[in-house]
């Protein structure tokens, strides 16, 4: 019967520890959204959670957007390409573009999904470094993180993005003309393998064993919470008013009734449907009363422990807590594990 | 031709609460709830019907399941690669990155939630996926749905291999494991890569091979299994939600057509199409078959005179009322779960006659289905209501888009 899926794959781990120690690379394209206009800036800033009037051109910034009632539609990174121009990476274009059309109207913007001109391949590791250095035109030696450049591979202009999902200190994101996206495949693959590196095949390992163990979250953890409660506040600016600020506000002062805390279980075979995989996750019991659900239930290869994520009542249990998960004892952590 | 002992439409309107429900000629409420399950389950009935209708014509198991198999794995993969899979992909809120076969089985979960066939993903990667399903109202139609629908998710699954940067990587071998149709408490679909997960290959019909990877099986017990979909479940917000958070409710599953669906039919027509074109049975011939299994199966609905009495409380007839009305409220109700379309042309004692322009969506695209349909109303109205009774579609004065149906008294020396 049933034995830990990941903790046992020879193939997860390596393609999990290249990222890890060398580097990895994998197909990784977005949904890309543009938005462009001389309000583009303003818009955003007022569509966004975050500040985006302060974003520098060639840098980028994660942020949530929020409904009226301050919960989180969605998590994207807006790139500020240049001038008037903004890119919105998503997961979740099919809100997240009506929404933005919905709201546009006094902004002087256009609103367009480029998903199908851009592919996205992403180079993650401590040599990914080392890896963009040697195929692209340009160095990426000053590059700083959530910075966006133009650069050169294979004769191809595209552009290179300094961060990740995985948590790692040096990862690169390359966005690659769609028509063009074998040559820079072929470059990355090439260089990979000189520097003993993997292409990450497994969408277990690039969605969640690595992410979770950092503590990254996608929409399925946070959906139904307001960033206070997941823990994705940071970088908000409460001297600016955007959508679902005055809800937010009244979260931000009365604390957050929910949290979207980690845990570590004990039984390394534990089985714990959670809401990755769909419906409504498994009851978080403590002291004989639901306290909450898992949203997210994996093996952290680097962390060596079974690892998720529970949306929580915060009145009710903290970190450290020992609770139970479909009859496997767990405690209740925060948010990352290595 | 007259309608009566009906209440007006719109009588009472705003004086009482508006609730989602289908109502009998009398008014009786029958709910969204119940509705939408009787509706999966007698459309999981008439499947089995046409795979009856299939096991005569093929009665050999492995030849019949070799000639569907072949056929509707062609229908599903040229339907997908036409570029419906990306459309679909795009419903289910799949992000670009994940690419090839893996993208299929979640139009599987969602297609199951909406079926009530409830259960739990327990695993979901680029090369091994688990769907664990609790229940299914179409476990009674024999295991060739089975085989067949873990086929046709397979051919959707390679539809995506064709195109895009990663052509060719991620085929996968859709294998149910275990199937409530064969008597497991479970349905087990495995979808393994063959480059991972390494077997022998079996006949494309032979969707039961046994898995590689059930050393990494979860198993719910009973004890935990799951009574309801994700939409009719108040834990999850009576929503459907898969993993990359697309979520659908019970409305959205019903207006996408949950109950107009007969699962079964859809293997069977084309099979029967192509056998007829081939030469190998007829027109007639399947015509009287489909004749004497659906009679047959809605005479034997309401010989116990239990079923007629149970089916009269749950439509509220009236007592004493014992005519052509019963069947037809029987028929209204049905034509409403499956988003019919007809108009009450007579409701009296001594005819009802409806002119119907939609059929649960099917009989213009296949006549057979009516034919079928037709013919077991056919059969019920002799045990239902009574041996003079006679349910029968009338051509005669009718335009081609327009099914007439008329339930009546008549004498036919012929009669069936």
């Amino acid at each position: 019967m049933f034995s830990n899926i990941y903790k046992n794959s020879a193939f997860k781990r390596a393609e999990h520890e290249a990222v890890r120690q060398t580097v990895g690379w994998y197909y990784f394209t977005h949904f890309l959204v543009e938005v462009k206009g001389a309000d583009a800036a303003k818009f955003l800033d007022w569509v966004c959670a975050c500040p985006i009037l302060s974003l520098a051109e060639g840098r980028a910034r994660y942020t949530t957007i929020l409904r009226d009632n301050a919960l989180i539609l969605d998590d994207v990174v807006v790139f500020h390409i240049e001038g008037d121009t903004f890119w919105l990476s998503s997961l979740f274009i099919k809100k997240i573009l009506p929404w933005l059309t919905g709201h546009k109207e006094g902004y002087d913007v256009e609103i367009t999904d480029i998903t199908a001109a851009w592919d996205m391949y992403a180079v993650q590791g401590p040599l990914s470094k080392d890896l963009i250095g040697a195929i692209a035109k340009e160095s990426v030696e000053g590059q700083k993180f959530f910075a966006i450049a133009h650069n050169e591979i294979a004769g191809v202009p595209v552009k290179v993005a300094r961060g990740g999902f995985t948590g790692e200190a040096f990862g690169y994101e390359v966005y690659v003309p769609a028509a063009e996206t074998k040559a820079i495949r072929g470059a990355i693959s090439a260089e990979a393998g000189k520097l003993g590196g993997l292409q990450v095949t497994e969408f277990q390992v690039m969605v969640w064993t690595l992410p979770t163990e950092k503590g990254f979250i996608h929409m399925i953890d946070v959906e139904g919470l307001n960033p206070i409660e997941a823990g994705l506040d940071k970088g908000i600016a409460w001297d600016r008013d955007f959508i679902g600020k005055e809800a937010l506000e009244k979260t931000r002062a009365e604390g957050a009734k929910r949290k979207l805390l980690g845990f570590v279980a004990d039984n390394p075979d534990a089985h714990i449907p959670s809401r990755m995989l769909g419906a409504a996750g498994t009851p978080v019991i403590f002291g004989g009363e639901e306290v909450g659900r898992v949203t997210k239930y994996t093996y952290g290869f680097t962390a060596g422990k079974n690892i998720g994520y529970a949306i929580v009542d915060a009145g009710k249990v903290k970190p450290g807590d020992v609770v139970s998960l479909n009859d496997n004892t767990a405690t209740l952590t925060v948010r990352v594990f290595v | 031709m007259k309608i009566d002992d009906r209440i007006p439409d719109g009588m009472g309107n705003g004086t009482l609460p508006d609730h989602a429900s289908i109502k009998t000629p009398w008014e009786k409420l029958i709910s969204f709830f119940d509705a939408y399950h009787y509706g999966l389950r007698h459309n999981a009935g008439l499947g089995a019907l046409f795979f009856e209708v299939m096991r005569i014509l093929i009665p050999d198991y492995e030849k019949r399941m070799e000639r569907m198999a072949g056929l509707n794995y062609n229908i599903f993969y040229q339907t997908f690669a036409s570029g419906f899979n990306k459309v679909h992909a795009g419903n289910h809120n799949v992000p670009p990155f994940v690419k090839g076969a893996m993208t299929a089985p979640l139009f599987g979960d969602s297609g199951d939630e909406r079926l009530c066939m409830h259960g739990r993903v327990n695993d979901y990667g680029t090369y091994r996926v688990e769907k664990e399903l609790d229940n299914c109202p179409f476990e009674i139609q024999g295991t060739e749905v089975c085989r067949l629908s873990a086929l046709i998710t397979e051919a959707i699954g390679d539809s995506f291999c064709q195109t895009g940067p990663e052509a060719d990587e991620h085929k996968l071998k859709f294998i149910m494991s275990e199937a409530r149709g064969a008597g497991d408490l479970h349905c087990r679909f495995i979808i393994e890569s063959r480059e991972k997960y390494p077997a022998d290959d079996k006949p494309m019909w032979n969707a039961f091979e046994p898995a590689a990877s059930l050393d990494q099986v979860q198993y719910t017990p009973e004890e935990k299994m799951v009574k309801e979909p994700q939409e009719f479940r108040g834990e999850c917000d009576y929503k459907y939600r898969n993993g990359f958070n697309m979520e659908s409710n019970a409305t959205d599953q019903f207006r996408f057509g949950a109950t107009n669906f007969i699962l079964g039919a859809n293997y069977v027509l084309p099979t029967i199409d192509d056998m007829i074109k081939k030469g190998e049975t007829t027109q007639e011939e399947v015509e009287n078959i489909f004749q004497c299994v659906f009679a047959g199966a809605g005479k034997m609905m309401f010989t116990e005179f239990f079923a007629a009495k149970g089916l009269r409380d749950w439509l509220g007839v009236p007592e004493g009322l014992n005519d052509g009305r019963v069947l037809g409220a029987y028929i209204e109700v049905l034509l409403q779960i499956w988003m019919g379309e007809y108009k009450v042309i007579a409701f009296n004692k001594d005819e009802v006659v409806y002119d119907i322009t939609k059929l649960g969506g099917r009989e213009h695209a296949h006549p057979l289905c009516a034919h079928a349909i037709i013919s077991m109303w056919y059969g019920m109205a002799r045990t239902l209501v009574g041996q003079r009774w006679f349910c029968e579609r009338i051509r005669e004065g009718v335009d081609e888009k327009t099914i007439r149906v008329k339930i009546s008294k008549k004498i036919d020396k012929f009669a069936r």
